[in-house]
């Protein structure tokens, strides 16, 4: 017998930001640091939908595979890159995504104004979500 | 290592925290003890020498894909000097914490999927057959799970169990327990893996492009050149039908490709038949050349 009938919810623990009415998902493996989230993104970037936003640190991910995804899914991924340097290689991407400002307006630029960003913070305990407003 | 919630993970997301939360849930798992010293391990051993069971395994607590597990297959037989060793190393290299447990013979070990939100909702997501390797303990990749309804259905029961205690503790996000069935035809809970299994991508990739799980679903990975770039890798694949989609519109679709750095190719094999789905995996391991299996 074959069982496929469960549906899979990504959203309830993967779906880190949300922005006004609508929701960027930063599709980042917790607070991996360095080369381990390498390869998490790039697994992430397999789940996006058309129209998705995925933040992503620069560099990490080839564009050739984005556009493989982006064939199969027929559609079109709102791809960020997240500046990474020596000196926060080992932030989370969250963590990363909060102290890099600029990407924070390009994801207010594409969503509302006035968002509320709340970024899931990982490392602490798993109730807490921290809230900033932009 | 979990890190959404760290709680769940540190009291039940190991080898001995596991038979804590079957005792607490009430749910069936086998024989055994678990032990944080060596010397404990080799005093209980010698204990279960006195009894009727024969063979047993030795699980370090904090192993992955089955990983730091050691099968004593004859305890009358004099495994001293094999089982030292292997607490040995494991202590030196990864710290201590043992689980010893009698074999229980394999029907299927089954992955499992649940998802609890913020508001305390549980979404029993996926549950999937695990492949095996010939040891018997190495996770090798996940095909459909093929169960009877009343197996499946006290798989289910477990899992709202286990659910309901996550929430009592206050845990939320992903979680993963693994679970036997057993030749005796009884169900077994093994492990809780406290964040998403590694099983929920592919299953996920696969319903997103596919809409459905199909019968050919296989998820595995194998050991190729290190190093290798994805643009190289898809045009061998292209070349040999076997991206997809392909001519006949299933095919393989590779995912967590940073991993092709370390020579770790994963990928889902999409299909609505599993002698397809053999004969695209076959194709593959020909295809690269270091086709020995990874985790």
């Amino acid at each position: 017998m074959f069982h496929n009938k469960l549906e899979f919810k990504l959203a309830n623990s993967e779906q880190i930001v949300h922005l006004g009415s609508k929701t960027v998902s930063i599709y980042a493996s917790s607070n991996e640091p360095a080369d381990f989230s390498f390869s998490f993104e790039q697994r992430h970037i397999s789940l996006s939908k058309p129209g998705d936003i995925v933040v992503l640190r620069k560099g990490k991910v080839p564009w050739d595979y984005i556009d493989y995804h982006q064939s199969l899914i027929k559609g079109n991924v709102n791809v960020i890159e997240v500046e990474e340097d020596k000196k926060n290689q080992n932030l989370s991407l969250p963590q990363l995504l909060m102290k890099s400002l600029g990407s924070i307006n390009k994801i207010k630029k594409l969503l509302d104004k006035n968002a509320v960003l709340m970024v899931w913070d990982s490392t602490k305990d798993e109730q807490k979500v921290s809230k900033n407003k932009l | 290592m979990n890190k959404k919630s760290p709680k769940i993970n540190y009291k039940y997301g190991h080898k001995s925290g596991a038979r804590l939360l079957a005792k607490k849930c009430n749910l069936n798992i086998p024989f055994g003890k678990s032990c944080s010293t060596i010397e404990m391990v080799l005093k209980y051993l010698k204990i279960l020498k006195d009894t009727d069971i024969k063979k047993v395994i030795i699980k370090y607590d904090e192993s992955y894909g089955g990983i730091g597990h050691l099968v004593i297959e004859d305890l009358n037989k004099n495994n001293g000097r094999k089982v030292k060793t292997f607490l040995n190393a494991v202590k030196q290299n990864l710290g201590g914490g043992w689980t010893i447990e009698q074999w229980v013979p394999s029907k299927k070990t089954i992955g499992s999927h649940i998802e609890i939100n913020i508001n305390k909702e549980i979404c029993l997501s996926y549950l999937w057959q695990q492949i095996i390797d010939k040891d018997n303990v190495s996770y090798n990749g996940a095909i459909p799970l093929e169960i009877s309804e009343i197996h499946f259905n006290q798989l289910i029961n477990h899992m709202k169990i286990i659910a309901d205690f996550i929430i009592k503790q206050g845990g939320q996000g992903s979680f993963g327990p693994d679970f036997m069935l057993g030749k005796n035809g009884q169900i077994y809970f093994n492990e809780l893996n406290a964040r998403i299994p590694s099983t929920a991508f592919p299953l996920q990739i696969t319903k997103q492009i596919k809409g459905y799980i199909p019968k050919g679903f296989l998820a595995t990975s194998i050991k190729t050149e290190k190093g290798i770039k994805f643009k190289d890798l898809r045009f061998r694949l292209e070349k040999n039908n076997l991206l997809y989609p392909s001519r006949d519109n299933d095919g393989l679709i590779p995912y967590h490709v940073g991993q092709l750095e370390w020579g770790n190719f994963y990928f889902v094999i999409i299909s609505d038949s599993q002698k397809k789905s053999q004969f695209y995996y076959k194709k593959t391991i020909k295809l690269f050349k270091n086709n020995k299996a990874t985790r």
